[in-house]
């Protein structure tokens, strides 16, 4: 369990540019949740993010990951690092190695695990993202398609084994296909697994269709903080702030204005089916 | 006269190994024809590795065809003397702002391309502020660019470009790293470049709901021009769309799945309103496709 109390980031404090980027954020994110983090560029969920691993040190506030605050004496940076997995944007950027399974196993190695050790994680690691066999282990990382480099990214961070995954726009750029790959690699990977997932993205119609619980933030703040319906009911709010709902939302909004009684929480395709389908007298109980 | 030609176009390259041997033939356009007119606000879908980004390179000189023709504004790309014209005819935009910025404010930036053209100095002033008016981003011009937001830079990289004056301007997936309102800013000044100055835009994008108020799609498929038509007539195969690993916008979707449920809608419905009006007309035992029509929808 991670809990974030009171967090605050400041930028250049005391001088005159002094802004906020964490503005008093507080939100536990119990063990195997499967959470959907938006804002607009520049809200602050990179800043937010990047302080759940370490990477960047609080202001003022706290988080405790199991109970333990990560800014007490002796905290173990690296051993938090392992746990709480964390795939930046364009992750197949940071490729290097020369073949694929040196890649993945980059990451556990770093983590002091043995070359045998590693390599059987590495391994697990490229199977759960459909990189397993010969072929891919010895293939360098550039010689891979957009979406499959992307996924032996992604592998090189669960080679670490992290009990928390977070993802920061894992589908920009990727095409359709490529997009639902890598949302039921994770979804997999949530529900085999049970890990926590954070998913960081800018598709409204992503997060209402994969995840539990959406956190909205916004200059700094969290604005919004419930299931993929409560939240997407501030439709226009979530517009005045850069975002918006799902298309299937605008949609049910306006059946239900032309008489329809539909269900306005919808949001995704099978749901706005399913409503529409019962509320079509003719084709009442179909489903 | 369309304002891009493609004809034959075919374009393939040479992997090498270590040694310098070849190690791999790569055909990434395949005998591409398509006319793209002056003035349309055209775009171009793809899965990953379709040939589209290729394509686009194609159309400002970047790469040039290795079989086939490309002619721009009637230039034919090839011809090394039409290089500098070419480019002014159709700039490029792409998908990642940072990499396109390099001066310390907007102006400068905006006035970046005519000064490389060689527009004398009042000209770039006129040129900057009506590049900034274009893309609605005048209040900015003194700011630094790596303090916008992702939507906004995009707008500066197209104010960029429009300072040029070009007659085309080709996007590669512009909005693939925006946030949903930077997407919203970015296509809004797209469409009204395109009204307002009659700029013809090829925008590629893997969102299909930015598709839908285009004149005309073109998909590619491993390097081959598969479908093309209006986008209504695109999305109404929704088979074939999954088949190329591509989507329709989710409205679409949904209108396919309740056909599939056995509601008697008509193809190829893009937007809310036209799915409202369909399915009101079923409510109450009229024609959906008349519907549609009357809520704007299958004139084109």
């Amino acid at each position: 369990m991670i809990e974030i109390k009171d967090l605050t980031y400041t930028y250049e404090q005391g001088t005159g540019y002094e802004a906020h980027a964490l503005n008093g954020v507080n939100a536990v994110i119990p063990d195997g949740q499967f959470i959907g983090l938006i804002g607009h560029t520049g809200s602050g969920k990179s800043t937010l993010i990047q302080h759940l691993n370490g990477l960047m040190k609080a202001t003022s506030g706290d988080i405790l990951v199991d109970g333990t605050s990560i800014y007490s004496e002796h905290y173990n940076m690296r051993k938090l690092r392992s746990t709480v997995g964390l795939v930046f944007q364009y992750p197949e950027h940071q490729l290097f190695e020369t073949t694929v399974l040196k890649d993945v196993m980059f990451g556990p190695k770093n983590l002091g695990l043995s070359d045998e050790e590693a390599r059987d994680r590495a391994r697990k690691a490229m199977e759960l993202t459909g990189l397993s066999g010969e072929r891919f282990e010895n293939a360098s990382p550039f010689d891979l398609s957009g979406g499959q480099k992307r996924r032996a990214a992604i592998a090189g961070v669960l080679a670490m084994e992290p009990k928390v995954l977070i993802l920061d726009e894992p589908t920009a750029g990727l095409d359709p296909q490529g997009r639902d790959e890598i949302l039921s690699l994770i979804r997999s990977l949530h529900e085999t697994r049970k890990m926590t997932v954070i998913l960081v993205s800018h598709s409204m119609e992503d997060v209402a269709e994969y995840v539990e619980r959406i956190i909205v933030i916004d200059t700094g703040k969290i604005r919004f903080d419930g299931s993929p319906r409560e939240v997407f009911r501030h439709y226009r709010e979530l517009e005045a702030l850069g975002l918006a709902a799902p298309q299937v939302t605008y949609l049910m909004h306006d059946l239900a204005d032309a008489g329809f009684a539909v269900d306005t929480d919808a949001i995704t395709v099978g749901e706005a089916r399913e409503s529409i389908l019962k509320s079509l007298p003719q084709f009442g109980g179909t489903v | 006269m369309p304002i891009v030609s493609a004809q034959s176009l075919s374009f393939s390259y040479e992997l090498r190994d270590e040694e310098g041997n070849v190690s791999e033939h790569i055909d990434a356009l395949k005998n591409v024809n398509l006319d793209i007119l002056e003035g349309s606000f055209v775009t171009v879908l793809g899965a990953n590795g379709s040939g589209k980004s290729t394509f686009a390179k194609q159309l400002n000189a970047l790469l040039v065809p290795t079989g086939g023709t490309v002619f721009v504004d009637g230039m034919n790309t090839a011809d090394e003397s039409h290089l500098l014209d070419v480019r002014k005819t159709a700039g490029m935009v792409f998908q990642n702002p940072d990499n396109q910025m390099i001066a310390s404010n907007v102006e400068e930036e905006i006035g970046f391309g005519p000064e490389n053209l060689g527009v004398p100095p009042e000209d770039i002033w006129k040129r900057v502020n009506a590049a900034l008016d274009a893309v609605g981003m005048n209040a900015y011009r003194k700011a630094s660019p790596n303090r916008l937001s992702g939507g906004q830079k995009q707008r500066i990289a197209i104010a960029g470009i429009v300072a040029m004056e070009p007659k085309c301007i080709v996007l590669d997936e512009p909005t693939a790293m925006l946030d949903p309102g930077g997407r919203r800013e970015v296509i809004r000044t797209l469409h009204a470049l395109n009204k307002t100055r009659k700029v013809t835009i090829i925008l590629i994008t893997h969102y299909m709901e930015e598709v839908v108020d285009a004149d005309y799609c073109f998909v590619m498929h491993q390097g081959e021009l598969v479908m093309h038509g209006t986008p209504r007539e695109i999305f109404s195969d929704v088979k074939t769309m999954r088949e190329l690993s591509l989507d329709v916008p989710q409205v679409t979707e949904v209108a396919y799945e309740l056909q599939q449920a056995g509601v008697p809608l008509p193809d190829g419905i893009l937007t809310g309103a036209e799915l409202t009006a369909a399915l009101t007309a079923i409510r109450d035992g009229k024609d959906p496709a008349a519907a549609v029509r009357e809520a704007g929808g299958f004139n084109d």
